[in-house]
């Protein structure tokens, strides 16, 4: 009797070791900590935006978007391999016919100003983006309301891109009853969305405070109180301010700020995931008599550059080789793509067959502002070692934009490409395609296979199909035709103190981040 | 005297007139189209010719030159389509930071350049006379940003002292204010205080040696009497002229320091503006400048007839 007390005495004290231990390693203590409520978190950025308020009426740029992104959302997002997600609506289905969409909308949500979220919300935002002249819904003709969740929009024809839009601007829902109230004017200082933190005040040039929208509805979000943002436009201070604990998190700081902050270790660094910009070069290909149009040369500008090592130097480690218009991870990067790695000896074989065996002179117009004047020089001098002198041009912003739509004759001009959305088919149509608004048709050739592939890869009705023409036309524009010269992406790296949590920013594109999930030790 | 300040006044008018029209027409020769560079490269050729034709871009320029200043008349320097907000309202919540960090900098160089140059001049060839004329001559040479930048590393990030950067109203909270202050104030206070310096030690190296002020030491009268009440009096001109061209800095600010720390004050506002294009904020904050300067210039002429009793203007 003795003995066996004694082994139920064991076998109690084994069992309930267990079970602590198997509590334990589910809680959260093991791994994460739980998210605390309560606090501010003071993000310093480089410029105050314009308007966060009114998505349709442009400017409404990035940083408009990023910034007001707490307050205003969108109907979709995007995961981090570029799929989009459910978010304010739960779904979409494509008719049969490709004629029209119907988005299913999520339920139970409500505005800062307690106005319902609904289908009717949803098509008056619809019908003022699509009737204020911006091009994203320009194929849309009508928006229907189904049932008080349900929104069809007719078509006038199809594209594969439309749906994607919906994860940006055109996809941003402000409350109809705040805009009849405000006006036109007053809501794009004074926005009201379905967001987890709502508008609290903005001093110009100094600061924009957001406060914790209580009716948020994701239940028990967000955590923080309030969200500052600081307007500080010198790197150097931003870094200073991030450093010194007077702010919790910079967006964007310069890689030779990054080493002395990482040293500290009280920061860590966020890439932006699929939404990166891209360094690459376009010659001026279409006119006979400019040497670009010779895809010897196009090939060679690419053999001479290192960009393995501009991404060691310049960029300190971050950022990655560039061979497409895209990067690593997100559904249109094509894996079979070749490019073109470094090889300097063939870049001299193939200009001396292209005439150019003494010498080639060319003229780089380039970006004098940020990081980008840093990678001119470079590759001037990886150009110089095959025999060609880039003669460099700095511009600005202004002069570079005219440039863009103007077109550049017989130079090679630098092209700070954007992925905005993760849709390749969609940026290559913007911006690296004579379907651009850009001056790109006059300027770039434009081969029937490209230009066919990326029709197909815009009129599919499949994820599939369109993959596999973007794909294509991933193929053709680089081995095949070698029409821009990629070298590598240009990270823009946000640091944070490792007091702020789950703040996401940019990991999957360039204007999502998740303040509602963002919390502060 | 009358007579003289309304002439002065008709001639700042046409001084502002000339101004307006070269600040125009220099912001319309700068390459790239405003209207694109505020909507951004994803806008369609329709919105850009939308906005231009909202922003009177797609009119002549005499027209717009002439539409834009009809409303300068009525007080209304436009809107700004990168704000969405008034120039008007832009310009006076930007405008009294740059003052306030203007005036209190250039009170400190007053106060302190005057006796340095008036020690400087007294005790010339003295170590007293060489310590500050180096100093000042450093005061000239340092580069401000450079310094700006020393202060952040020593004072902030070092040693914990003082703020990074940023502004904070004395309305709002004094101590921090005069905390965030500090490190911009000794910027800007540099260099006027080095100039002023030297110009009075300068102007009183040469009144010193005038035969009023050897009449009147051998009159018996005390050396600090004779500074104060003979040598500066006749020394004070040139300085009251360099305190007018000073002036500038009370409201076109120093875009190098509010840079640097962060304020938002009038040079960021005009810098900002230039690089996005928005003409309207550009033209409006110049305009201010140049109305302030000459009229603070007016006031510096009119004040060299009390200083100097054989200045008068006839009437």
């Amino acid at each position: 009797m003795e003995n066996r007390r004694k082994l139920g005495k064991i076998v109690l004290i084994g069992v309930s070791l267990c079970l602590a231990a198997v509590l334990f390693f589910l809680s959260p203590m093991a791994g994460e900590a739980a998210p605390k409520y309560g606090g501010t978190a003071k993000l310093a950025v480089a410029r105050d935006p314009g308007q966060i308020g009114d998505p349709a009426t442009r400017p409404f740029n990035l940083t408009d978007f990023r910034l007001s992104a707490p307050i205003l959302e969108t109907l979709f997002r995007y995961d981090t391999k570029g799929m989009m997600i459910p978010w304010l609506a739960t779904g979409y289905e494509i008719a049969k016919d490709l004629k029209s969409i119907t988005i299913t909308l999520r339920k139970g949500i409500k505005f800062q100003d307690g106005t319902d979220f609904n289908a009717e919300a949803v098509k008056w935002n619809l019908d003022r983006y699509r009737t204020s002249k911006n091009p994203e819904l320009q194929t849309v003709s009508s928006v229907e309301i189904v049932d008080p969740y349900s929104v069809k929009l007719n078509l006038s024809s199809w594209s594969s891109t439309l749906v994607d839009n919906f994860t940006l601007y055109p996809g941003l829902m402000i409350s109809p009853t705040a805009f009849k109230e405000r006006g036109p004017d007053k809501i794009k200082l004074d926005p009201v969305g379905t967001g987890p933190f709502k508008f609290k005040s903005w001093q110009r040039n100094t600061s924009l405070k957001l406060e914790k929208f209580d009716g948020y509805w994701q239940k028990g979000k967000p955590y923080l109180d309030e969200i500052e943002y600081l307007f500080i436009s010198t790197p150097m201070t931003r870094a200073s301010a991030l450093k010194a604990g007077e702010v919790d998190g910079v967006m964007t700081v310069e890689f030779q700020f990054l080493k002395d902050l990482m040293a500290t270790g009280n920061f860590y660094t966020l890439e932006p995931g699929l939404s990166n910009i891209l360094i690459c070069y376009i010659g001026d290909s279409a006119h006979p008599d400019s040497p670009f149009s010779d895809i010897r040369v196009r090939r060679a500008l690419n053999y001479a550059v290192d960009s393995k090592q501009m991404v060691e130097t310049i960029n300190y480690g971050y950022g990655e080789v560039l061979n497409q218009y895209g990067t690593k991870g997100s559904w249109g990067y094509n894996p079979n793509v070749k490019g073109y790695p470094y090889d300097p000896e063939k870049a001299k074989k193939l200009l001396a067959e292209a005439g150019y065996g003494d010498g080639l002179n060319i003229t780089l117009t380039g970006a004098s502002w940020g990081t980008y004047a840093y990678y001119h020089p470079a590759i001037q001098a990886y150009l110089r070692q095959v025999g060609i002198n880039a003669e460099i041009i700095l511009d600005d912003p202004g002069k570079h934009d005219a440039l863009l739509y103007k077109g550049w004759n017989k130079t090679w001009m630098h092209q700070a490409g954007r992925l905005i959305i993760p849709d390749a088919a969609n940026n290559l149509m913007v911006y690296a395609s004579c379907m651009s608004d850009m001056a790109l048709k006059g300027t770039m050739l434009c081969p029937d296979d490209f230009m066919d592939a990326l029709k197909k890869a815009q009129e599919a009705s499949d994820f599939e199909t369109k993959q596999k023409w973007t794909w294509e036309a991933q193929r053709l524009m680089v081995d095949e035709y070698c029409l821009i010269n990629f070298y590598i992406t240009c990270p823009r790296v946000q640091v944070f103190n490792k007091k702020l949590h789950d703040i996401n920013w940019e990991v999957t594109t360039t204007v999502h981040w998740t303040p509602e999930d963002t919390w502060k030790d | 005297m009358t007579t003289f300040i309304i002439r002065r006044l008709i001639q700042t008018f046409f001084v502002l007139i000339l101004v307006s029209i070269i600040t125009f027409l220099i912001l319309h020769m700068l390459p790239g189209d405003p209207a694109r560079i505020m909507l951004g490269q994803d806008a369609s050729q329709e919105q850009v010719d939308i906005l231009r034709h909202e922003l009177w871009l797609d009119r002549p320029l005499i027209v717009q030159y002439f539409q834009w200043l009809v409303n300068v008349f009525q007080g209304d320097f436009g809107k700004s389509m990168s704000y969405h907000e008034d120039v008007n309202r832009l310009i006076l919540l930007h405008l009294p930071v740059t003052f306030y960090l203007g005036l209190v900098a250039m009170i400190i160089s007053v106060i302190l350049a005057i006796p340095l140059g008036i020690i400087s001049a007294v005790r010339r060839g003295k170590v007293l006379d060489s310590v500050i004329s180096v100093s000042a001559n450093m005061g000239m040479a340092i580069p401000i940003f450079w310094l700006g930048v020393l202060f952040v590393y020593l004072l902030s990030l070092k040693l914990g002292w003082l703020p990074v950067q940023g502004y904070t109203s004395p309305f709002d909270d004094l101590w921090l204010s005069v905390k965030k202050m500090v490190m911009p104030v000794i910027c800007l206070t540099v260099v006027p205080l080095a100039t002023i310096t030297r110009q009075t030690r300068s102007s009183m190296l040469e009144v010193i040696r005038q035969d009023y002020i050897r009449t009147a030491r051998s009159k018996g009268l005390k050396q600090r009497v004779i500074i104060t009440g003979h040598a500066l009096k006749n020394a004070i001109i040139p300085i009251v002229t360099l305190l007018g061209v000073q002036m500038r800095y009370l409201v076109g600010g120093s875009v190098l320091t509010e840079s640097v720390f962060n304020i938002p004050g009038m040079g960021r506002l005009m810098v900002r503006a230039v690089f996005d294009k928005d003409f309207l904020i550009v033209q409006g904050c110049i305009m201010t400048v140049a109305i302030v300067v000459t009229l603070a210039n007016l006031a510096v002429d009119i004040s060299y007839g009390y200083f100097d009793p054989r200045i008068r203007y006839e009437e």
